[in-house]
Parts: C-alpha cells; structure tokens; sequence
C-alpha cells in the first residue's frame, strides 16, 4: 500500500496571492478548509426537520439568509435546501450533519464542491457590483442576507457578514472548477483600486 | 507661451469660457498641428483656429463643417487616433480635446480640399433616395461585380480598425431610486431635490461638464450666473453619499423593468487609458424611478446649401461663444423661426461679432424681443434661399417679406429652426410621440413605468419652468420610493421668450436642400419618396434612409416628417413620427462585452488534475466549459501514432484517464429508485446495492437524450453519472420531472460533479494498480467486486468510492476522491502504475476504444436518434412507464426503415473515413434521393490497423457484410466501405475480465 502522506489536499484557489495583496481597498480572505454540507428536507418533513435541528441548536434559515449554529453558517440556497460551511472542518461536518439530522433530511458532502472566500474592505461593493446585479446596498442586503446569484456568467452562492469595523464584508462560494475564471473576474474587477496607494 | 497660442487661434475670445487658458494642448488634424486648451472639444478647437471644413459627407461628398455642439452631430464625423485604437465617426463635437491628439477627416479622396467623389455632386439625379433600388437593376451581374464594389468604396463612413482592440472594458450593476438622465438645469434640479430628501440618486450626463445649457446660455439663477448655479449645484451634489454623478455618460437604451443601459467614456479623453482602468464602462442601471433630462435638440431649416460649412446651430454657436470661448466666425447672419434667433444674436454681438442681418421668419415679433439688437439690419417675414462659397460659406441669399432677392455677405449662419426634445429614450418601450401645438414640438406620449420627462426634453422650454419640474419630479420620484415630505423649492431666474413658430423648409429656394445631413437626404428625395407612395414615415425612412444613420436622425427626423405631412397636405400628427430603438448613441461592442472575449470569452472549467496533466504535456480540447486533455505528448510528437500508443497501452497494460467532467448527480429519498425508473428507459429500482447499471434517458417527444450509469450507494441513495455534455441539462429534466411532475415522490438531488475528481482505471492490469493503490482498503477480488461493482469506502482517512465500468472494452474501474484530492490522487495513480507500464490517455484514445467497442456517445447522441437506432431497443422497458415512452411509440419513430447504428470499414484497409460522410449504394447517383444515412463517428484503430466508423444506415441490421460508398463531398472523398457489426473488438466481452 502507497504512503498516506502525499495525499495533501490542493487549495480550491490557485494563484489567490496575485488578487489578494494588500490594498486598502478590498482585502481577501481564504479558509484553509471549508467542511460543506448540502441539506436538503426530505418531502413534506420540513417541520420535523426543524425540530430536529432545534433540538440541536441548529437553526435552518426559511428564507435566504446566512444563520450561524455554533461556528456553522448554514445559508439558506432554495426552498428546504441549505448549505452548511465550517471554516476549518472537511467532509467531517456532512457525517456530522447527517448523524445529526436524521431522517428527515438528506444530506451531501459538498466540502470540496465549492472555492470559498471571503470579501471585505471600504470597495468591496464596488468590486462585487461589475460581476454581481443584486443590489448590495448596506441597507438592503443586510448582514445574514444570502443569494444565489450570477457572476461574470458563473453561479455563485453569497452572503453578507458582519461589518469588518467600517467595512462590508461578504462570502462567496463559487463551484470549485470554476475558481481560475472567478480569480481572473475578481483580479480585473479590482483592478481600478491597484492604482490606490 | 499663451500670448502665442492665443494668437495661433484667431477665432478664439480673450476672455471667459470653462477652458483652462494654463493648459495648452497640441493637436493635429488631417496632419497638421493645431493648440487648444484643456476643456475644448475637438470641434471646439477646430473653430477657434479657424477650421471650418471638417469632413465629405456620405453620397455626394459634399464639404461640411462643425453644425451642433452636442452628439446630436451629424456632419463633423472624424477618424480619431491611430492603430488598433483608430476609431472612425466620433463626433467631433464630444470628443474631449487631450495633448496629442491625432484626428483625420473621412470620406475623402485624395484629400479633404480635394475629392475626387465630389463628381456624386454632379451626378445627384443618379443617387436620389432609392437610386440603389432601380438605377443599377440591368444587367444584373452588373450589380454584383462592378456597381456594389464602387458604390462600397465611394460611399460608407470611415475605416474601423482591423487590429485587436487593445482596452480593457467592463460591466458595472447599480441600484437607485431616482435616476436622472441629463445633467442640465432640469436635471440638476431633480437630483437635488431627490438627493435632499434622501433617495438613493444617479445622475447621469453625456458631457463632461454638468450644467447642459447653462454653461452655453445668459441666464441667471437665485442672483448667480447659470454656470455658477449649475456648479454649485454639482458640488453639493458630489458631497451626498447616496448620490453618485456619472459624468461623461450616455443612458443609451431603456429596458423592462426599470432596467437602463449606459456608456461611460472613462478613459476617452486622454491618450491611452489608464492600464488599471478601463477605456469604457457598461451600467446596467435597475431604478426604481427615472427622470428624463434629456433637454432640446436645436432644429436646423431645410434651405438651399443650408449644409455649407459655416452654417450652424444658433444655439451650438452660443455653446463656442460662451462655454469655450471661441466665436465662430467674423460676421453673422442670423436665420430664425423664433426668439431664441435674437438670443444669438445679442450673445455674438456682446462677443464682439459683427451681426449682418437677423432674418425671422415670422412676420410679426415682439417688441421686446427685437429691442436692443444690435444687427445691421433685421428682416421680419423673410427667408434665407442660397448660400454660396466654395469650401465655407461667404455670402447668402434672402427672400425678404415683399419678395425681393439680397445677398449677404457673411461667414457665419446661425440657424433657429425650434426645438425638438430629447425624447429617444422615451419611446424605447413603445410609446409614440405626440404633436403638441402649443409647443410646437413632439412631446412623449406614453413613457415607460416609473419614468417623468422634465424641461426641455418634455417641451418646457423657459427656464424658471424647468427648474421647477424638474424640482418636482426629483421630489415624487423620491416620494414614491419613501422617502416623501421634503418641500418644493422654486428659483428665482430672470425668464427668457421662448414663442417659436417653425417653418420646415423654406419655399423656392436654389440648390440642394438637405433635411439628413449624415445621410444625404434632401428635400426633393422626400417629395420624390411621397410622389412614388411611400406615405408613411417608416416607409419613407426606408425607402430615403431618413434618419438611419449613427445619429438616428437627431437633426433630420421630425424635420422630414413635417416635409412629408406638407407634400401630402396632411397635419404633422396625421403623419407621425418615428420611434426610436437603443442605442441612443452609438456603443462600442467592446463595451458590451466586457471582460468576455477571446479566453474570456466564457468562463473556462478546469479539473483538479489539471496542473498535473499540463505539467505532463497534455494537448487540451475544450468540451463545453471544461477543458480536458486530448492526448499526452511532447511538442512536435505525431498524434496520430501518440494517441494509437495510449490505446495500445490501455489494451496491453493499463492506462488513467480523467473524467471528472462527466456529470455526476446525488439521489437520494425513499423513491429514488421508483424515480429512476420514471427517467429511464430501463429499470433500476432492483438494481442491488453496491451494483450499477448503464441507463438511458428519452426526452418527452421520445428520441434519446443522454446515457450513462447509475450505482445505487444505498437502499434509498444512487448517484448518476451523465455525458459531460449534457450534465447541466439532465440536471435541469430531472428536476423539472421532481418538482413539477411528481412532487409526491420523496427523492432530493443534488449535483456532486463538482464534489468529486474521477479517474478511469483501465486495462488488464488495472486491477494490479489500484490493489497497489489502495491496500486493504477495499477487496478488489474479482468475487468481491466484479464487473458493474460499486462501493464506498475510506482510504488514508479520505472518502473514495470505486466503479467497475467499462467505456474501453478492457478490464476497468473509475476512482473518486474529494476534488482537493484530485491532484494527490492522479500523481499516487501515476506513480504507483510505473512498474506496471501505466500511461494517462486522453478524450481521444478513449474515442478510439469506445468506437472499437460500438459505444455510442455525441456523433450518435445527437438529438434526432431513437433507442432502436442505437441498437438499443431492448432497453426500452414494456413493464413501466418512463419519459418519453408514449411519443416514443409514434409510428414513424419505429419505422422499420430508418437508418440504424451499423460499423464501417474501408474496403481497401488503407483509406480514411470521415465522420459526416454519406452512404450511397454503389453505382447509385449521388443525390439526396439515394441517400442511406451517414457516419457518425469514425477513428482509426490500432487494434485493427485500418480506420473504422460508425453509422447510421437504412436497413443495417440486414446488410452486414454489404458494401456501400462512404461519398464526402465536402472533403472530396468517395470511400467504399463494408457494414459490419458496431462492437468491432471482442464482442463476446471477456476483456472486461481479463
């Protein structure tokens, strides 16, 4: 049998140095890990799924909003389907989710689905809004508030989180292949603020 | 130095203007250098140094100089810098003046002064409006070789770029309660009044100045100059937060929805762009309320030579005048319809021109407009006829009130025909325009949701009233998006007379009268177009081309209109007018691209084991988004025998190929396999747990859709592998089929194709590889995991599931690890198979084996076949229904004829088939009558040593062993060909085994 060590796993976002240096116009966040879980209530559980998330302390959000349970954020994506993101866990949250959830749900390792990454700093907006046609206003889209939306012809699952001090910060999940073309969409959005010193 | 440049520019004044005398710019024009100042136009340069001629028009390359000062322009149409970044017809009139500047004057040959093409002048009859429909008609190769070449030639505007377009563009999405399009008095009131009350605003303005008129006209306002007003204005208005200016941009299309479309010229007005920023920007504006600002469009008066340069828009001649200092010319005759004629000329004459006449048509004005004009002379009642000068105008003709001919001498002719509105982007959602007496003038009729026109744009031409409406739309737009309660405000402006009465063309007069100036359209095309019965106006502007041009007939459309209803004796709102479409100026295509072109064209997918494959000289092929590697070699390798040498591998020893794109979906819930066997043809809810099964899928009008295999991980769990191609649209079907036509089943799905990298391990010692690989983490003994296998287990603590499929023919198991395992995965698969002789292989030796084999995949999957076609009817299920089974069995679907899957081979070993050949018998004439069918796929096999194909051919099942012809006309072949068995390599299948 090989050797288990060389199974390293690969970050979702090659080349992510090159967009996140230091600007202070959008600073760029990467997890390490993400442990993603895709939820979905099986048909006409939805209630009894949300008992028994409750009784877990997990909320799933009716509506499509960004709820943390614990240090899980579990968006929700469609009616009765949510994501759930541990920064720092992997496919251990689906078992978990699934252990935990039962019957009434099923549930889908995602963990290597997605390329995440956080977004933040005064033109944060900005950038998002030349690929993004939600209205992100800070009185609008409110910290928790979640999307399915598009970008730059790519779909991409979004949410808002508490301000960083004076600045909107957002999360974006972008499915994993499409990670080179998001960082070049990223890396020509931001373009206009490289010249900023 | 400025002493010097003020005396290069004899036209321009010593004093006032927004220019910046402490920047002088250098410019040149049809090479020769030229000084300007920072906040010229290009145009507004030109005449300050005294340039009058600018470019030839369309058809008759007729001289023509600078008419307007806005992009209404139709005539001063000029190539502007060199190279990949030449544009041809910018407006010289909007394009901001920068050091260095290079510009060109179009349509000329073989120089501006000198045109050859001017002989169209003299040949006019020839090209009157619909000359292109009956002059060259006879003999008709004629038209195609020799009168549509020289028309191209001598005709057409400007000469675009044939090199790559080196900028950058991109897209930008904003929100807003109010926006307001025009940044003149009307708009700046708006936007203050919706800004105050704390709407959330975007303001909008072609130029690069805020202020329209103001910055042009003698107005006051609250006891400041307008410009003052107008500046103060933009300043508090750059100090709101939720307000946000977009100066240098055009709100050029209107869509459903509250959505608006603009351009902003970000990096127009200097050199070359900043290289962080782009050239251009696209707005998708979504707003909840708009107010049109658009203002006024002065209207110019059809007369003989009214197209001679020197001939301008009064109120663009104030624009020079006030706004940039520069008068355009020494001595001035001023042609009027109405007061603002005077206007004009008490602005020249402050300036210091000599006014010569002012001539208004109208026989009676107001004392108190014609008090204190200081022309020489003023003739009510009376007509400009002619004008003369060879180059530029030097001298004209009136028609005074008793009929008497004189001549002026004059340079300069500023032309008062009225106004029409602004209205284009009123009407992009249909509503037409409606004559308004009282203004005389097309008012909007029915604008699009949310939107109010204001000011001049909604014919309120005195300045007081557009102050006021456009205080009071700012306040409603604000109001209906909640935020209500600020309170009205009114200026104090001192109010000008505004009383208008148009005349459209002037009777008798001498030479050509021209209505479309970038066009070439007169007087007489429109008569001549009535007389021929083209009686409504989308009949007359096609038929005269009236208003088709990049100006969308800004200066000429309503003017032809009114020429129409004369010649026909009907009013002007019998007759209407046009509508218009987007763009209301033109947008470069660039900008609507954005980022996307060339590689960016559309996003690109790439596996996990993408580094890996490129690191190893893979030779990718893009499929759909994705790109996959089509074979594995160094530069310079041969393909041919390089892919030939990944077959013989797979077939001899064991080779790795990635197929993560294929499409992967998660089903789960207590009917999944009740539902499986709704979207198949075949049968999976027996399917054991741990097995798969390949299925295929129909459409609902009963022709295959897709395959692929199925495992079942669970009692109440399968994932489903799809094409790579169709991924998204059987994800699509089968969650259409879950939500809509059985909600009652309890089955979820989810796409994982993105969760897992796949790898296909393949070949007689695969299972020596993979054995090696994983250890004891999964027993591979034939017994325990045979063919069509499945299994889930942990490796190394990571989850990975194991498939034995075949899609070669040979021994084979596809391996799925976590996509961030992907790269390890390949590298340990690669590492551990050296000993054993492992190759990767790419789309193309699995092409060659899965033809080897018989497989069907996209030649055969394309849409127009039927199970039975494929040879695949015995998977079509008698016990169940499934999509697509009712339309399956329409009659001509299982008609006994239709061409069904067969193998080919050349007769002659050594000849290459081509796919898209069609089969004809032999001796049979080659024509669609005899046509059998065609080939699908073909490749050429190693195995066999001679090229094989597969097809589709009438009564194939029946004719193995005949011959037929494979005929190729596109590629010149003529092959023949035997029927054979599809499953060209071991058909009995104990390779699977081997």
């Amino acid at each position: 049998m090989h050797s288990r060590e060389q199974m390293t796993p690969s970050p979702s976002f090659a080349g992510i140095d090159s967009v996140a240096e230091p600007s202070a116009a959008c600073r760029i966040y990467v997890p390490e890990a993400v442990g993603i879980c895709h939820i979905q209530a099986r048909r006409a559980r939805g209630t009894e799924l949300a008992a028994v998330a409750a009784v877990n302390d997990i909320v799933l959000p009716g509506e499509p909003k960004m709820l943390l349970s614990g240090s899980v954020m579990i968006v929700g994506i469609g009616p009765n389907a949510w994501l759930a993101l541990e920064p720092g866990a992997s496919f251990s949250l689906h078992r978990r989710m699934r252990d935990t959830l039962g019957s009434a749900a099923t549930t889908t390792d995602q963990s290597d689905a997605y390329a995440v990454l956080g977004i933040t700093g005064p033109s944060a907006r900005t950038i998002l809004a030349k690929g993004i046609a939600l209205d992100l206003d800070e009185a609008v889209f409110l910290p928790g508030a979640a999307a399915v939306t598009r970008v730059a012809h790519m779909t991409v699952t979004m949410w808002r989180l508490e301000d960083e001090g004076e600045d909107p910060a957002f999360m974006l999940a972008v499915p994993r292949s499409y990670a080179s073309s998001f960082l070049h969409w990223l890396r020509e959005s931001a373009a206009e603020f490289r010249s900023i010193p | 130095m400025a002493a010097q440049r003020y005396a290069q520019q004899p036209n321009r004044l010593s004093q006032g203007g927004l220019i910046d005398r402490h920047r002088g710019l250098s410019f040149t024009f049809d090479g020769v250098s030229y000084p300007g100042y920072a906040g010229d136009t290009l145009a507004s340069a030109l005449l300050a140094s005294g340039v009058r001629l600018v470019g030839r028009s369309f058809k008759y390359h007729r001289p023509r100089g600078i008419l307007t000062a806005g992009s209404e322009e139709p005539n001063a149409l000029v190539e502007l810098r060199t190279g990949a970044r030449r544009e041809p017809n910018t407006r010289a009139t909007v394009a901001e003046l920068f050091d260095g500047l290079e510009a060109r004057s179009q349509n000329r040959w073989p120089s501006l002064a000198f045109d050859v093409g001017a002989i169209n002048s003299l040949l006019s009859p020839m090209f009157a409006a619909g000359f292109y429909y009956k002059t060259f008609m006879w003999p008709a190769s004629f038209w195609e070789k020799l009168y549509e070449p020289a028309i191209r030639r001598a005709a057409g505007l400007g000469r675009a770029s044939p090199l790559a377009d080196p900028d950058r563009y991109e897209t930008m999405h904003a929100h807003c309660d109010v926006l307001v399009i025009g940044g003149g008095p009307a708009g700046l009131a708006a936007a203050l009044a919706a800004g105050r009350a704390g709407a959330r605003v975007i303001l909008c303005d072609e130029d690069f100045v805020l202020g329209g008129r103001l910055n042009s006209d003698e107005n006051e306002i609250d006891g400041l100059d307008g410009g003052e007003w107008a500046a103060g204005a933009a300043a508090e208005l750059a100090a709101m937060p939720r307000v946000r200016i977009l100066r240098r941009t055009m709100v050029f299309g209107v869509y459903d929805g509250g959505t608006y479309g603009a351009i902003e010229r970000v990096g127009d007005h200097i050199p070359v762009p900043n290289e962080n920023l782009p050239r251009q920007r696209y707005w998708k504006i979504f707003a909840r309320g708009s107010v049109l600002a658009a203002g006024a469009i002065e209207r110019p008066i059809v007369f003989g030579g009214n197209d001679r340069p020197g001939v301008m828009l009064g109120s663009a001649v104030r624009t020079y005048l006030r706004r940039f200092a520069v008068a355009p010319g020494r001595k001035a005759v001023i042609f009027t319809v109405g007061d603002d004629g005077w206007r004009t000329a008490a602005q020249l004459a402050a300036a210091g021109v000599e006014i010569a006449a002012v001539v208004d048509a109208r026989p009676e004005v107001a004392k108190s407009v014609t008090a204190n004009c200081q022309a020489e002379r003023s003739f009510l009642g009376a007509n400009v006829v002619a004008t003369s000068g060879s180059r530029a105008l030097r001298r004209l003709q009136i028609r005074t009130q008793d009929g008497k001919l004189m001549a002026i001498e004059a340079d300069l002719l500023c032309v008062s025909g009225g106004w029409n509105p602004s209205l284009a982007l009123s009407t992009h959602l249909g509503g037409r325009p409606q004559w308004s007496p009282e203004s005389a003038a097309f008012l909007p009729g029915q604008v699009p949701d949310g939107m109010s026109v204001v000011g001049a744009a909604g014919g309120t031409f005195s300045l007081s009233d557009t102050l006021r409406e456009g205080n009071r739309a700012g306040l409603a737009s604000a109001d209906a998006a909640g935020f209500g309660g600020a309170a009205p405000v009114d200026h104090e402006t001192g109010d000008e007379p505004t009383a208008v009465s148009p005349i459209w063309q002037v009777p008798d007069t001498r030479g050509k009268a021209f209505v479309d100036f970038q066009h070439d359209v007169t007087r007489n095309d429109i008569v001549l177009a009535a007389r021929e019965g083209f009686k409504s106006v989308e009949l007359l502007k096609r038929y005269t081309t009236l208003g088709m041009a990049t100006d969308q007939g800004k200066t000429s459309g309503i003017t032809g209109h009114a020429i129409l209803a004369e010649t026909l004796a009907r009013s002007l709102p019998q007759v209407g007018t046009t509508v218009s479409r987007a763009p209301f100026a033109p947008v470069a295509l660039g900008a609507i691209a954005g980022i996307h072109k060339g590689r960016d064209y559309q996003p690109t997918r790439y596996t996990a084991g993408h580094e890996w494959a490129r690191a190893h000289e893979a030779r990718f092929t893009e499929v759909g988004q994705w790109m996959r590697a089509q074979w594995f070699g160094p530069a310079g390798a041969d393909m041919l025998k390089t892919i030939s040498d990944e077959v013989r591998c797979v077939r001899s020893a064991v080779g790795i190929c990635d197929v993560s794109t294929l499409g992967k979906i998660d089903i789960q819930g207590a009917d999944a396999g009740r539902f499986l066997d709704r979207v198949y043809t075949n049968t999976f809810s027996t399917l054991p747990i741990g097995k798969a099964r390949y299925g295929l899928m129909l459409r609902e009008d009963g022709f295959v859709f897709d395959d692929g295999t199925t495992s079942r991980l669970g009692d109440d769990h399968f994932v489903m592998s799809t094409t790579t191609a169709n991924a998204a649209r059987v994800m699509q079907h089968l969650e259409h089929a879950r939500q809509v036509i059985w909600p009652e089943f309890d089955v979820n799905l989810v796409s994982v194709t993105e969760q897992w990298s796949q790898y296909a391990v393949a070949g007689p010692r695969s299972r020596e590889l993979l054995a090696a690989l994983l250890g004891d983490a999964i027993d591979l003994s034939d017994p325990a995991f045979p063919h069509m296998a499945c299994a889930e287990f942990d490796w190394n603590g990571i989850p990975a599931r194991l498939f034995r499929l075949s899609f070669s023919g040979e021994r084979a198991y596809e391996l799925a690890v976590p996509a961030s395992y992907g790269d390890a995965a390949i590298r340990q698969l690669i590492d551990v198979g050296a000993p054993m002789g492992v190759s990767p292989y790419g789309t193309e030796a699995m092409t060659v084996m899965r033809i080897e084999k018989g497989h069907v995949a996209g030649g055969e999957l394309n849409g127009m076949t039927t199970a039975a076609d494929l040879g695949l009817g015995r998977m079509m299920s008698t016990k169940k229904d499934f999509i697509g089974s009712v339309l399956a069995k329409r009659a001509a679907l299982g008609d006994p004829a239709r061409p069904c899957l067969a193998g080919f081979r050349p007769v002659d070993p050594r000849s290459r088939l081509h796919a898209g050949a069609h089969f004809l018998d032999i001796g049979a004439r080659a024509e669609t009558a005899s046509d059998l069918g065609y080939m699908t796929s073909v490749a050429f096999s190693p195995t066999l040593g001679s090229w094989i194909g597969l097809g589709l051919i009438r009564d194939g099942a029946e004719r193995i062993g005949d011959r037929v012809r494979a005929f190729d006309p596109v590629r010149n072949a003529d092959t023949e060909v035997e029927i054979c068995n599809p499953v060209f390599y071991d058909p009995d299948g104990g390779r699977l085994h081997a």
